[in-house]
């Protein structure tokens, strides 16, 4: 988990107040902890803190800056008023400013866990693809003609397997 | 089904008791899935949400899971009905303050819900008594599973199910256990637990989850990550802070009652009083003795039928249930003394806690204070 204020450091500090009966949490880093006067946890004011940083949207990455989504128009303005993304496809566009984010409050930045049967089946087949295609590279190389052939009916067989199970709903 | 079909059986989380019951009240896991091609809930207009209830809603309503359900869009409910469904944790607050475009379904165990454009395209949960995370994934899993052969998921092989906000992609997974710590909180360890959680990389949030007060002694706890971990290992590490939790309210109500039995009888004593014959009780008040009610049932100084009790008026003592069991529209202070009334009448069944007697062993009062 990296530093709420920094956002560079490992937060060693977990602070956790409750004001009017709401939980705020905050992980500082050592520094940030220390420049905001917080060296004794619980003994600064975390709910003034906690606006400074709660609010503070991602930094736009230069290259984000200008960018417009092109399946539903969001534009990085938007991300910082709605805090949300727009659709799917925001994730592709402004993968560049989310990456930092996902390490700040994430394990990693790469998902790990359930992937739909669809997919797997498809990223199965991807997997197999390039097992052939480097077993055609070797048998051309080696001038196994015949071998060759072989693998190029499997590929093809394989190519027309993948584009049916993408085209399925 | 109708809402009043739904509402009228008994809730099954509530009237059942589950592994750990003493102390944890429910297991829940809700999911985060989004269509691809779709533009999330929140930047979609009108007719783009409509879309993607229009093709969800009859998906979800026809899995086997949900084979008798209640069914409903979000327009179609008046403000009162949602508030029950938020009161019950069957929808979100961000939902019932949604209206065209957004939906629900939900079994009629009130198990399973699925609310349809909330944050996400769909936000679908599973519930059951005590502490069983593992279970209670199964069987939202399933309905993933199922879902998922009819619906188009929004999912990237790098970042998992995309969802609208990056605190929940990946898995889309949060699973949280309802813990009733009156212990903890009597004997001022609260702060500490809520700290040692954080640094586990887990929140601790009031009754009805983000931004809500700690009443009644309830906490949730939850995980926070969802990307970077598979969802057993989230559930193994929240399983295992829970229960790290519930020796700790053990310890917390073991020690209360050697060194300091008379408060402890005196809060006990003085809940019953107060609930079994005031005429004037707001929902806050009562959630608050309702759970020293309950710590008397696991102390048993009450009879153990008191627990279901207990749950069951915690749930009915809320502003819409009250409003609703009158059947009519009531001001804040007509409400007060409705429930009251439902109170004072659930607990003339309940024999009178054992309390007459001084604890043993018997205390100075230098030592009780």
């Amino acid at each position: 988990m990296l530093c709420n204020s920094c956002q560079k450091k490992e937060a060693t500090i977990h602070l956790t107040q409750i004001i009017e009966g709401k939980i705020q949490k905050l992980d500082l880093c050592e520094e940030c902890a220390k420049a905001q006067g917080l060296t004794e946890p619980l003994s600064g004011s975390l709910a003034s803190l906690m606006m400074a940083t709660e609010t503070k949207t991602p930094e736009p990455a230069s290259e984000d800056a200008g960018v417009r989504c092109p399946d539903c128009g969001f534009t990085h303005a938007d991300l910082r008023r709605i805090n949300l993304l727009g659709c799917p496809t925001c994730w592709e566009t402004f993968e560049k400013t989310l990456t930092p984010l996902l390490r700040t409050m994430h394990k990693g930045e790469r998902h790990v866990g359930k992937i739909p049967g669809r997919i797997a089946y498809t990223l199965e087949l991807t997997k197999k693809m390039r097992a052939l295609r480097e077993a055609l590279d070797l048998a051309v190389q080696r001038e196994k003609y015949e071998v060759a052939a072989q693998l190029r009916d499997r590929i093809r067989q394989l190519e027309s397997e993948m584009r049916g199970s993408l085209d399925q709903p | 089904m109708t809402l009043d079909q739904l509402l009228e059986r008994p809730t099954e989380w509530i009237a059942s008791e589950g592994p750990h019951g003493k102390i944890v009240l429910s297991s829940r896991v809700r999911l985060a899935r989004n269509l691809r091609g779709h533009p999330f809930p929140e930047w979609a207009n009108r007719t783009r949400r409509q879309k993607v209830l229009d093709i969800v809603m009859p998906a979800v309503a026809e899995l086997p899971a949900m084979k008798e359900h209640f069914a409903a869009t979000m327009d179609s409910l008046s403000a009162l009905d949602k508030q029950l469904l938020v009161e019950r944790h069957l929808i979100s607050r961000v939902l019932s303050a949604r209206n065209h475009g957004s939906g629900v379904v939900i079994n009629k165990e009130e198990t399973i819900s699925v609310m349809i454009n909330e944050e996400d395209h769909l936000r679908m949960q599973a519930v059951r008594a005590g502490l069983q995370l593992q279970k209670v994934f199964r069987m939202i899993d399933k309905v993933d599973s199922e879902l998922e052969e009819q619906l188009d998921y929004a999912f990237s092989p790098r970042f998992g199910y995309l969802t609208a906000c990056p605190t929940n992609v990946g898995t889309g997974m949060r699973a949280s256990a309802m813990l009733h710590l009156p212990g903890l909180v009597l004997s001022n360890q609260m702060g500490q637990v809520i700290q040692a959680v954080n640094k586990l990389g887990m929140a601790v949030r009031g009754l009805h989850g983000e931004g809500t007060e700690a009443q009644g002694n309830l906490f949730q706890i939850s995980n926070q990550v969802t990307l970077g971990e598979k969802e057993s290992e989230l559930l193994e590490r929240l399983d295992k802070v829970v229960l790290q939790i519930v020796e700790h309210e053990e310890n917390a109500r073991l020690t209360l009652l050697e060194k300091e039995p008379n408060r402890v009888y005196d809060q006990i004593g003085r809940a019953y009083g107060v609930l079994r014959y005031a005429h004037h009780l707001d929902s806050k008040e009562a959630l608050n003795l309702l759970s020293l009610l309950r710590m008397g049932v696991d102390l048993e100084l009450i009879p153990a039928s008191g627990r279901a009790m207990v749950d069951e008026l915690m749930m009915l003592s809320q502003p819409a249930h009250v409003k609703r069991a009158a059947g009519r529209n009531l001001g804040a202070r007509e409400r007060d003394v409705w429930r009251a009334e439902l109170i004072r009448g659930r607990l003339r069944e309940l024999a009178a806690p054992a309390l007459d007697k001084q604890p043993a062993p018997p205390q100075s009062e230098e030592e009780a204070a």
